[in-house]
């Protein structure tokens, strides 16, 4: 074999229709909606094979694909310029042209303003079939979407077609891996065929068998590893350059791996080095900021390299040590002292006498007094519910 | 003292005057206030000034006078920084104002709390509500600061600017309370208290009442015990973390400071600016570091995570010399 280095993922796409299992319905109607140049938008669960199917039909019709997907330009001039031209277009060699707008969930309702209404509008301009996946088509903003294209269900995979479709893998690559096994990790795979493949490939690169055990040890640490590897090269390399798609194999966009960033920089860095990586964050997101008021989607460019390059370059010389990196808790703790914060607005109002005043000044000017004497004299007690007070004395 | 005495109520409402006489401070704003009772005709106003010098007061004063033993059904009390968007405003005002006063004919009256906390677009918004309903209701609207309330509504609004309650003011405040309450407190705990409370008379109330379940005699030391339990020096302690290199620390504290009042990044760079000045570091860092904040405060505006900002500002106070 000369294509071991290939990714299981890559390397057991699907290559024609009838390699793909558990979803012959679906299949069928893509097939016909292809066929007859019908718009069509594909829904279910991640990793349930709707972009592959559509690979896969386009190889077997002879078809090319012009894709576009989530992490594209999607307000109204990117999608224009992208596929306006090439829709109108007859293909050269091939025999027909498939449209993939990949994760249309993608486009938020704001900051791909205008996203939605030009996919309609070149839907119903194109002169080949239009194939839109999405996750959760029932969201508001798709209703014009809906309406202009036939909707295919892709069901959640069963154990037994992934468990099915890993042993194929597991005889390719002489995996020695039980039933057992394999339907653990297909189970933990929640019908995400996708997730599955990566899981097998991680337990069974290198090794020829796979025991019960390894596959305690896989969870959703998998995905973090590729991050905090991504991570650690940024930290740690004296080359910037190489580090600039440090992020591109991680599955997380742009905003989750600055979170990272901020999270663990200050684990690697000191002094002047702290500081110069937090002045690339903060212009990294001043980027960001521009982004979501103009809408200029190339902006991501100078995100990127100021979370990778700009980072690394912050540092005088190479950090030495290894250094664990935490995941950032910061929009968890908002969340949670939102809920702290309105549950003790709630017990200010219980106190006896109507209160007067905006409930900011409240928590800021009287909170701290009310619990200060709850909790030195027992008798201010402020006629409170016992689990108020205590909630409040804590 | 009978058990009685802990009837369980803060004084700030127990003590709050309840007609224009018991008013400490103020006497102009009252007179000019009581005047537009008497004559029944109270037009829009806009309220400024800092916190508990009596803005909520006089505006329950002002319904309690006009509307007698009715008062609660005439009035309404909302709170633009809770209610979380003018849409809810709107909502609230237009149900109540769509009915009559009842018992009488005049217009009801609405108290806007926070009104500086809305956005320049939800005043547009609040303004046409004005207008709207200026024939059922009018609409009392108190801010901190004046300024940041848009022309158009300044002008539909008769203005009154408070001050903070004098050192005199808040001293009579105390003596009334403590002959009520049988609090012993000498001259020198008196001053210390009315320094401390800076011409809120929230605050000093607070601090009295506290004591007060300590103990009945008032100390000096027992004051100033209370003010800094009540308003520990966070930020000095967030900035001197970071002064000396335990950044990680620093920003976990910023962060529970930041949550914990509900604070924007706006109003933290506010109170680091004003911090930097009590840090043992040289006097050209500290220079530095305030440039540093505008610069911050800048990127704010621009950017989209404030708090990416404030950690970038706090990184620069790992720099400061000693």
């Amino acid at each position: 074999m000369t294509t071991v280095n290939l990714p299981f993922i890559d390397k057991y796409k699907p290559k024609t229709l009838q390699q793909i299992q558990g979803q012959s319905l679906a299949l069928q109607e893509l097939r016909t909606a292809v066929v007859s140049k019908k718009p069509a938008l594909l829904y279910g669960p991640v990793g349930s094979g709707k972009t592959a199917s559509v690979y896969a039909l386009a190889n077997d019709l002879g078809y090319e694909i012009i894709e576009i997907n989530a992490s594209d330009v999607r307000n109204k001039d990117a999608i224009n310029s992208i596929i306006g031209s090439s829709l109108q277009q007859m293909s050269l060699f091939a025999k027909g042209k498939i449209i993939l707008v990949d994760e249309v969930d993608g486009i938020a309702g704001n900051s791909d303003r205008g996203g939605v209404p030009a996919l309609v509008e070149l839907i119903s301009a194109a002169k080949q079939a239009v194939v839109m996946t999405a996750n959760d088509p029932w969201d508001s903003k798709f209703t014009p979407l809906r309406k202009v294209s036939r909707l295919i269900e892709f069901v959640s995979l069963s154990p037994q077609v992934i468990v099915s479709f890993l042993q194929q893998i597991c005889q390719q690559e002489k995996i020695q891996a039980s039933e057992d096994v394999l339907k653990k990790i297909a189970r933990k795979a929640n019908g995400d065929l996708r997730s599955a493949i990566l899981d097998l490939e991680s337990l069974g690169r290198g090794t020829l068998t796979i025991a019960a055990d390894d596959v305690a040890l896989l969870d959703d640490r998998l995905r973090e590893q590729s991050m905090t590897d991504a991570l650690r090269l940024v930290f740690k390399s004296t080359k910037p350059q190489e580090t600039l798609q440090a992020f591109e194999r991680v599955d997380a966009d742009l905003s989750e791996v600055q979170l990272w960033v901020e999270e663990n920089l200050p684990r690697e860095y000191t002094g002047q080095d702290l500081y110069q990586g937090f002045t690339s964050l903060s212009k990294a997101d001043v980027f960001n900021g521009r982004i979501l008021r103009w809408q200029h989607w190339r902006f991501l460019v100078y995100i990127n390299t100021l979370l990778t390059a700009g980072i690394s370059l912050a540092k005088q010389e190479k950090t030495p040590g290894f250094v664990e990196y935490k995941r950032n808790s910061r929009i968890l703790r908002y969340w949670m002292a939102k809920q702290k914060r309105l549950k003790l607005q709630g017990i200010l109002q219980q106190l006896p006498g109507t209160m007067h005043g905006s409930s900011r000044q409240l928590m800021k000017e009287v909170l701290p007094y009310v619990r200060f004497m709850a909790r030195k004299n027992k008798q201010f007690s402020f006629g409170l519910e016992k689990e108020d007070l205590l909630y409040l004395v804590k | 003292m009978t058990e009685q005495q802990a009837d369980h109520q803060l004084w700030i409402e127990k003590y709050r005057p309840q007609t224009f006489a018991e008013v400490k401070g103020h006497t102009e704003i009252t007179k000019r206030l009581q005047a537009f009772v008497e004559q029944k005709n109270i037009p829009h106003l806009l309220f400024s000034g800092p916190a508990g010098v009596g803005k909520t007061t006089l505006s329950l004063i002002i319904a309690k006078t006009l509307f007698g033993d009715n008062w609660h059904h005439n009035f309404l009390e909302l709170n633009a920084s809770d209610s979380r968007g003018i849409e809810v405003i709107r909502e609230t005002v237009k149900d109540f104002a769509r009915t009559k006063a009842l018992g009488t004919e005049l217009p009801k009256i609405i108290l806007l709390d926070e009104c500086d906390a809305l956005t320049k677009e939800a005043q547009q918004a609040l303004r046409r509500t004005m207008e709207t309903y200026t024939r059922t209701a009018r609409f009392i609207l108190s801010a901190n600061f004046s300024s940041k309330i848009i022309d158009p509504i300044q002008s539909r609004c008769t203005i009154f600017r408070f001050k903070p309650l004098s050192q005199e003011d808040i001293k009579n405040i105390i003596m009334n309370i403590s002959k009520r309450e049988g609090l012993k407190i000498d001259d020198k705990t008196i001053a210390a208290v009315s320094t401390v409370s800076k011409g809120d008379a929230r605050r000093a109330e607070n601090i009295l009442q506290s004591c007060s379940a300590i103990s009945k005699t008032i100390t000096e030391k027992l004051v100033y015990e209370i003010v800094s339990a009540a308003h520990p020096e966070e930020m000095k302690e967030v900035l001197q973390l970071a002064v000396q290199g335990s950044f990680i620390q620093a920003r976990d504290k910023l962060l529970d400071v930041m949550l914990k009042h509900g604070l924007s990044g706006e109003e933290i760079v506010k109170q680091i600016q004003e911090t930097v000045w009590d840090l043992s570091i040289t006097d050209q860092a500290k220079m530095q570091l305030i440039e540093k904040c505008g610069e911050i405060e800048f990127r704010m505006v621009e950017g989209s995570d404030e708090f990416i900002q404030l950690e970038a500002l706090l990184a620069s106070f790992v720099l400061a010399k000693k």
